[in-house]
């Protein structure tokens, strides 16, 4: 193909992509589209009693977590407090497992109703090590805690473990965004997580 | 919605006419070639982030298998990596430019 002829489709291609990325911004900043999307993407609270409330890693910088590491954390706290589950499991890599304990413990959870899994770089993993722990143990039940758009790829994971899971989304008020940022920070998250199905989808780790 | 932010970019697109072609003197007929030029360089930014996400996300599971430290697939979508795309788009449009063939 010539220099100009090739030069002509890509610039041909770029405005056909540059419309649809105009398009795409627009319904996504000013429509409720990402909420409608959010929602279907979303998964329900179950509480119910249950062996171990597992509350997954998120990250943690510098001593400190992030906030959706202390939502979660928090969030497991509270189900236990509530008499849910007599023990918790606090996962996450960095220093994060360690500093969520120790938020627990100094919230009123005894020490050794804590347990700290700080090994696992993946939801995957995650959720190999729980379905270890938990066969060893000869318990089925979590009470599993993530950020809200993060629940549905957590829960097949955890089930394919053979673990009966209770979801315990966090974060939920990200799928009531109304401001123009709110939705744009909503797709963002969408489209990691669709990615994120689709990776697991494509090398054979969700069923 | 954010009737706010609308109006405000509404303002200022008025604005920013009202100076172009009093001001600049650029002829109004210009403005859907300036309009599909924008698409383009858009599309560029997209398709440029595409690349550099895709690449990033096999590097990022190259280096897993070769190396002990864990590297998150979500360091390959960094919000740097959009504005470095943007940075790439813009060069290669100057460069046409510049070549006269933009």
């Amino acid at each position: 193909m010539p220099c100009g002829s090739s030069e002509r489709v890509f610039a041909f291609l770029c405005r056909i992509v540059g419309a649809l990325r105009v398009a795409a911004f627009l319904i996504a900043a000013f429509t409720p589209a990402a909420n409608r999307f959010g929602r279907w993407m979303a998964t329900a609270s179950d509480l119910a009693p249950s062996d171990a409330i597992v509350v997954l890693g998120a990250s943690a910088r510098g001593g400190t977590l992030s906030d959706p590491s202390m939502r979660r954390a928090v969030a497991g706290i509270q189900l236990y407090r509530e008499g849910l589950a007599p023990r918790i499991i606090m996962m996450g890599l960095g220093g994060e497992g360690p500093i969520r304990a120790k938020l627990a413990s100094s919230l009123g959870v005894p020490a050794d109703a804590i347990a700290v899994e700080d090994e696992e770089p993946t939801t995957r993993d995650e959720a190999g090590r729980i379905g270890q722990l938990m066969r060893q143990q000869g318990k089925r039940s979590v009470l599993l805690v993530t950020d809200v758009i993060h629940m549905k790829r957590a829960k097949r994971l955890f089930e394919q473990q053979e673990l009966t899971v209770h979801p315990v989304p966090t974060n939920v008020g990200l799928l009531r965004a109304e401001s123009a940022g709110g939705r744009l920070t909503l797709t963002r998250t969408l489209a990691f997580e669709l990615v994120a199905l689709g990776y697991h989808r494509l090398f054979g780790y969700l069923r | 919605m954010s009737p706010l932010a609308a109006l405000i970019t509404l303002l200022t697109s008025a604005g920013l006419a009202v100076v172009a072609i009093a001001v600049f003197r650029l002829p109004l007929r210009a403005l859907p070639s300036a309009l599909a030029r924008s698409l383009e360089v858009i599309g560029a930014v997209v398709l440029f982030s595409a690349a550099n996400v895709v690449l990033g996300m096999v590097l990022v599971l190259v280096l897993r298998r070769i190396d002990a430290y864990y590297f998150s697939l979500y360091e390959a979508a960094d919000v740097a990596v959009l504005g470095l795309s943007f940075s790439q788009a813009i060069v290669f449009y100057a460069w046409r430019g510049a070549a006269g063939r933009a």
